[in-house]
């Protein structure tokens, strides 16, 4: 049986990357073996200073209280909410061709990809720039003003649910990002896009604003996990500069469904990689050659399910649950290391997951730097013409994509570096929070090997996907 | 100026080429999509010969050639750019990868 493969296994864009050289990838592990050792080792020596480091205020600087003043965080919000606007408009009334439209390369590259490095590098922007969020604002305000309605139903929000709404949320876009055929016609995305956004205003309303950007709308939390890694904070009302990852450290520990969701956020960033190596697309055809498993997708094609539905859903089913698994295994061993009777591996789990985001940050970075410089010029050609009808609106419409754009010795370097630096950030922060779960040193330091094991095959995982040919 | 696919028949480009095949049969290949490396700067002709019609393309430099069956055609490329390049069969939602050409910097 033919296996027919769509364009990419990530929502949109090719990239056209070489594998990590063997010898770089080589270095990068050994390097972050020996880093490891030598964070450990620091610790050993000395008592790791409070959380509260350094912290400037930066509103002492004149450019940044012209960008924080609100006509210019308005003024931001409406453009955004423009973008928004222009990109649906373009996905149902646009030419239908991915290429040629507004819709994919927009969600895809620029905001999934994009704003994503954006998040990570500078602080979680999607707080005041959210078009969702935006517009409910605008509605909000309009209906207290003209009708004298509060847009807010007062439903309280159960406790119990927690966040798991956005957990659920973030899968299903996950799916649509991983497995769904249709994540690149304009229309459907489009359509998919009205359809979250219905979902969240009407959380919104009914909830409360705050309450459902906190527990349901998923890209809410993603992007301010993505932004307690950056080092811009917004702390007592006043934006501060903050060390790399310290917002990661802010709270004590996280709710089980918050945890649940923060795995889940690791592992189809990973998954997404994982799907275009070689090592994949043999685990899938050997699953082809499984009994039952091919007569499963034979009647799934008999109800208009393609094999490569069925195989990528049940392996994003899988995925996480694996990473879940694997996290809670060392939860577990570093309480039974630590000899703490007291606390559950739910909890200490709960207290460590945030510590793995520095690594999913790098590898997310370094995987993706790629497909930001080359499918990310797409938006150049795009933005003079982004309803596909031939117009050129900037004189950018005849704009050809320069492919060789990067060196691939800058990609590889720079890929490398970055996943090194970011595994020394979560080694570090793991120290940290033990300390704070565990109490003395000794104890913290003994009790973290399972979490530094796991990190360092967490991390070996994310330079072995660099290190793999792309297929697909 | 990324090249031109011609008839096989047709004398390969002056200067050194690298020359490489590849057969189509029944629209894949084989034994799996092989991965075929040259270094950038190298001028690559490109054999393709199959049992089908089909267009194939070479992404990333954007080359495209027709197959007729029993006719090789030549796929010129001047490997200027460096990349991991499939070559996959052209059109509709169904793209199978026939190959990879591999272009390491110097």
């Amino acid at each position: 049986m033919a296996l027919s493969a769509p364009a990419s296994a990530h929502g949109f864009g090719r990239r056209f990357v070489l594998p990590l050289p063997l010898w770089l990838w080589v270095t990068g592990a050994g390097a972050t073996i020996v880093l490891t050792f030598v964070v450990v080792a620091l610790f050993v020596r000395e008592r790791v200073g409070g959380v509260r480091a350094a912290r400037l205020d930066l509103a002492r600087f004149a450019l940044v209280r012209w960008l924080i003043h609100p006509a210019v965080i308005a003024g931001a919000r409406a453009v955004a909410v423009f973008m928004f606007l222009l990109t649906l408009a373009s996905g149902f009334w646009g030419e239908q061709d991915p290429f040629r439209n507004l819709v994919p390369t927009m969600v895809w590259v620029v905001w999934w990809v994009g704003f994503a490095f954006l998040c990570a590098l500078v602080g979680d922007l999607w707080a005041f720039l959210s078009p969702i969020t935006s517009l409910f604002d605008w509605g909000a305000a309009i209906a207290r003003c003209i009708f004298g309605v509060r847009a807010w139903f007062g439903v309280p929000y159960p406790k119990r649910l927690g966040a798991w709404p956005a957990v659920a949320l973030f899968a299903g876009f996950a799916w649509c990002e991983l497995v769904w055929s249709g994540n690149d016609e304009p229309r459907a995305l489009a359509q998919a896009i009205v359809f979250y956004t219905l979902i969240a205003w009407a959380g919104m309303a009914a909830f409360g604003r705050d309450v459902w950007l906190a527990r349901g709308e998923a890209f809410a939390i993603v992007f301010g996990i993505f932004g307690r890694f950056a080092p811009l904070a917004v702390e007592d009302g006043r934006l501060v500069l903050c060390p790399l990852g310290a917002g990661l450290l802010a709270d004590a520990r996280v709710s089980p469904s918050l945890l649940v969701f923060v795995l889940l956020m690791l592992s189809t960033v990973t998954f997404d990689g994982f799907l275009e190596t070689p090592l994949a697309e043999r685990v899938v055809a050997s699953l082809y050659g499984v009994e039952s498993v091919s007569a499963f997708i034979f009647q799934a094609s008999e109800w208009g399910i393609s094999d490569v539905t069925v195989v990528r859903s049940a392996a994003l089913l899988i995925f996480p649950l694996l990473f879940i698994g694997a996290f809670l295994a060392a939860s577990w061993a570093m309480l039974k290391l630590a000899g703490v009777g007291a606390l559950s591996t739910l909890t200490a789990a709960c207290a460590f997951v945030l510590t793995l985001v520095p690594i999913a940050v790098a590898y997310h970075l370094s995987h993706y730097a790629s497909l930001l410089l080359t499918a990310g010029q797409f938006i150049v050609p795009l933005l003079s013409d982004p309803f596909g009808f031939g117009w050129d609106l900037f004189g950018t419409a005849d704009y050809k994509v320069n492919i060789g754009l990067v060196r691939p010795y800058a990609l590889w370097y720079g890929a490398t570096a970055i996943i090194v630096i970011g595994h020394v950030v979560a080694v570090y922060q793991a120290h940290v929070v033990a300390l704070r779960v565990f109490g003395s040193a000794r104890e913290a330091l003994i009790s973290q090997m399972p979490m530094i094991a796991l990190m360092v095959g967490y991390t070996m995982i994310s330079l072995w996907i660099l290190a793999q040919p792309i297929v697909g | 100026m990324l090249g031109v696919p011609r008839p096989a028949r047709a004398p390969a480009p002056a200067g050194e080429a690298r020359r490489l095949e590849l057969a189509i049969a029944g629209g894949k290949i084989a034994a799996g999509a092989p991965t075929h490396r040259v270094t950038q700067g190298e001028l690559v002709a490109w054999v393709l010969s199959g049992d089908a019609a089909v267009d194939v393309h070479l992404h990333g430099y954007d080359l495209e050639a027709k197959l007729a069956p029993g006719t090789p055609v030549m796929l010129v490329v001047d490997a200027s750019i460096a990349g991991r390049f499939p070559l996959s069969t052209h059109g509709g939602r169904s793209e199978t990868t026939l190959a990879y050409l591999e272009v390491y910097p110097r």
